[in-house]
């Protein structure tokens, strides 16, 4: 018997009769039923039709008079066939074939099998979908993050070059490169020639350059992100923008917050009290955007960064937001999302 | 229009999006700001100063802005100047090169301070002051940082405001050498100024605690008035003119690489308080030697001390280059020596600073600071007016009006008292 390599052969069964052939074998396979014209002794059994499973409709077994299987087809187009068995046995080893495979088609309508086709479709759409807001999110919480080490890192080199402290200068120094390298790798901006000039600034150690230029990297950063036009990825970015919160020109809004507390624990550092109470305010105002669009919970923390900082308690004050940077950090693994109704906005425009 | 953080447009003037009701942010001039702000604090990173040329009060910060002319920078390395008022300072440049920090206390149009007690609280108050000595430069155990502070302790600002900012500074760095040029009023002064000037001493010279000050210079104005000086273009300096001659010579003995050697022979000694004898601009042709300059400079001395007093004698010297091969380290000391023996029978210790000017004329520059154990005499006009203050005004309503309480008072009475009897 002929098989084709993907269609393993499951029942076969004699036929007394289909369309002009008066005789021959009828062959249940895993992906289509074959029809072959009988062996004889000068010829080998010819293939003479192959009906694939996945287009049949429905089918229906007649035992009276003569056993005969009905074949309908989701193709309106092709007509329905009938193949009459030689014996009642041949028909039910077919029809139990038919039935494992196809599950009871011949008590299912058409319409019905559409529609269960149309949700299948829709699942697929769905979980499709999903999987590529599972990825802009990612990637839009992964520059976040990237952005946050990297503020951290500037942020936490100013204190240390007021000091002299150029080990420190230098640990700091190599986290930002890492992630700036990542971000770069990430958004394909080039920000190596900032990069080696932050570096020249810090090799050189001069305290005064250093600091003016780690404000500058941090510009250029912002910058590349305010300006630049997301990289080209499996999404539709402007779809997204539209749709899905956070989305890349959010980006800035993170950063803007995250860089804010920082501000608060370097003025405290500073001894800079004076413009803790403007910083503290720009905060309080960042919280519904914290909570609306990156769906965070940063109530508590603003709260013990207001109440340390207003103590003038420095010590506290780093401790908060080091757990603010825990708490950004586990988050940015989650990368919580949301979609927004569309109704309620209008199109976003591109930086 | 303005865009809110999900990009609604809304008229610029609105703080809230209309639609989602997020607040609008203008996250550029935001983010600026932020950057601007570390920008600002560069000049905190420089290198680690060494010297530090603080003027305290009006007079104080007259005295420092004297410095550019004087080059004060060329004689004291890595120098940051610091100028405090309660009146507005003029945004002058004393450096080329070095950082000047202004900082005006309160609003800095309150004008002068009046009071000691007044100036104090001031001080305590200001939120910017202590930050600013904390970012500074002063930090460690290093006895490489040397201040010198020039004021007038008989204004209220300079006596109340200078301990609060010595005592910071202290507590940054333990081990810095403090020097204090001050300007002591005279008896016919107002007896509120010699009631500043002794509270100020008495903080300067904290009872029962080490003294904040490693040297209080002290000159008394009356007699800084009847000083006669030549300056570097031979022209007669003015009264004015006197005091920033000082404080050059005090610049090249009393700050880094050399303030550590007085520094420490006043802390071993116990000689807090000295006497300046000024000598500026004594002609070589005219003066013939060392021994006739050194003699000239005794003649005055712009505090009243008795001879049998000093235990120390610090020689402050400047001379022109070219004559310096006149000048042998061996010729200066016998000579110093020799001056003491005449005129100083209870001196346990000397110590001597040279500096150069590439100045051509013969002039030399001549200070002699004198210090003893028993500051009585300095103190003794400015102790009468505070004794009498304290027997009269001894409600704390009324002292309330000096920004004074009654412990401050006794304590500042205590503090002279306990260390010098």
């Amino acid at each position: 018997m002929v098989e084709q390599p993907n269609n393993i052969g499951i029942a076969g069964a004699d036929i007394s009769s289909w369309r002009d052939l008066s005789a021959g074998r009828l062959v249940v396979g895993t992906s289509s039923i074959q029809i072959f014209s009988k062996k004889s002794f000068f010829k080998e059994p010819a293939k003479k039709a192959e009906f694939e499973i996945s287009t049949i409709d429905s089918f229906k077994l007649e035992s009276e008079p003569k056993p005969r299987l009905f074949l309908a087809f989701l193709d309106s187009n092709t007509s329905l066939e009938t193949i009459e068995f030689r014996d009642q046995a041949q028909a039910k080893v077919v029809l139990a074939a038919l039935r494992s495979l196809l599950g009871p088609l011949d008590e299912v309508s058409h319409s019905e099998r559409l529609r269960l086709e149309n949700e299948r479709l829709l699942r697929e759409q769905v979980e499709k979908r999903r999987c590529l807001i599972q990825s802009y999110s990612l990637f839009v919480w992964s520059n976040a993050d990237g952005l946050r080490t990297i503020a951290r890192g500037i942020y936490q080199i100013i204190p240390a070059l007021k000091l002299e402290n150029w080990d420190m200068v230098k640990e700091q120094y190599e986290i930002v490169w890492q992630q700036t390298d990542r971000l770069q790798q990430s958004t394909g901006f080039n920000l190596l020639p900032e990069l080696e000039r932050l570096c020249k600034a810090y090799t050189s150690m001069n305290g005064p350059e250093a600091v003016i230029n780690s404000a500058r990297f941090l510009e250029t950063i912002e910058n590349a992100y305010a300006v630049n036009a997301p990289p080209k990825r499996e999404w539709d970015e402007s779809e997204m923008q539209r749709n899905i919160r956070p989305n890349w020109p959010q980006l800035l809004y993170f950063h803007f917050f995250y860089s804010l507390c920082r501000k608060i624990g370097l003025d405290c550092e500073f001894g800079d009290w004076g413009s803790i109470d403007g910083s503290l305010s720009k905060l309080e105002t960042m919280r519904p955007v914290m909570n609306n669009i990156f769906c965070l919970d940063v109530t508590g923390y603003i709260a013990k960064i207001s109440d340390f900082a207003r103590r003038k308690d420095l010590a506290a004050l780093k401790e908060s937001l080091d757990n603010l940077d825990a708490y950004l950090s586990e988050s940015a693994k989650k990368h919580p999302c949301q979609e927004v109704n569309q109704s309620n906005g209008t199109l976003p425009k591109l930086a | 229009m303005a865009l809110c953080p999900n990009w609604h447009e809304n008229p610029g003037a609105l703080t809230t999006c209309r639609i989602c009701g997020l607040p609008m942010i203008d996250l550029r001039s935001e983010l600026s700001l932020l950057t601007n702000s570390i920008k600002s604090r560069s000049i905190l990173a420089r290198p680690k100063s060494w010297n530090f040329l603080i003027g305290v009060g009006t007079v104080g910060s007259r005295i420092l802005m004297s410095a550019k002319s004087l080059k004060i920078d060329q004689i004291a390395p890595r120098l940051t100047y610091l100028a405090v008022d309660t009146a507005k300072i003029g945004d002058v440049s004393v450096s080329d090169t070095e950082p000047l920090f202004i900082l005006h206390l309160g609003s800095g149009t309150i004008g002068e301070s009046t009071f000691c007690g007044w100036g104090e609280l001031a001080a305590e108050q200001d939120k910017s002051l202590i930050p600013l000595i904390d970012n500074m430069g002063l930090r460690g155990k290093d006895e490489n940082q040397s201040i010198l502070v020039a004021l007038a302790l008989g204004g209220g600002t300079a006596s109340g405001v200078a301990p609060v900012l010595l005592k910071q500074t202290r507590l940054l760095n333990p081990a810095c050498f403090i020097f204090v040029l001050s300007i002591l009023p005279s008896a016919d002064e107002s007896m509120h100024r010699r009631i500043n000037a002794y509270y100020g001493l008495s903080r300067l010279l904290r009872s029962g605690q080490d003294p904040l000050a490693d040297g209080v210079i002290a000159v008394r104005y009356d007699r800084l008035k009847k000083l006669r000086g030549v300056g570097e273009t031979g022209e007669e300096l003015k009264t004015e003119e006197m005091i920033p001659g000082l404080l050059r010579l005090m610049a090249s003995g009393l700050t880094i690489p050399n303030a550590a050697r007085f520094g420490r022979l006043n802390r071993w000694m116990q000689t807090q308080v000295m006497t300046p004898c000024l000598a500026l601009g004594r002609s070589l042709e005219i003066f013939g030697s060392l021994s006739n300059v050194l003699e000239s400079c005794i003649s005055y001395p712009l505090c009243t001390i008795s001879k049998d007093d000093v235990v120390v004698s610090e020689l402050l010297l400047r001379i022109p280059k070219r004559l310096a091969k006149y000048f042998p380290d061996s010729l200066i000391a016998d000579e110093l020596a020799s001056f003491n023996r005449k005129h100083f029978p209870k001196l346990k210790s000397t110590i001597y600073q040279v500096s150069y000017t590439d100045e051509q004329h013969d002039r030399l520059d001549v200070c002699i600071l004198l210090g003893g154990n028993d500051i009585s005499r300095v103190i003794s006009d400015a102790k009468t007016a505070f004794d009498e203050f304290r027997l009269e005004i001894n409600d704390s309503k009324q002292l309330e009006m000096y920004g004074l309480t009654k412990e401050k008072v006794s304590a500042a009475s205590a503090a002279l008292t306990f260390s010098h009897s």
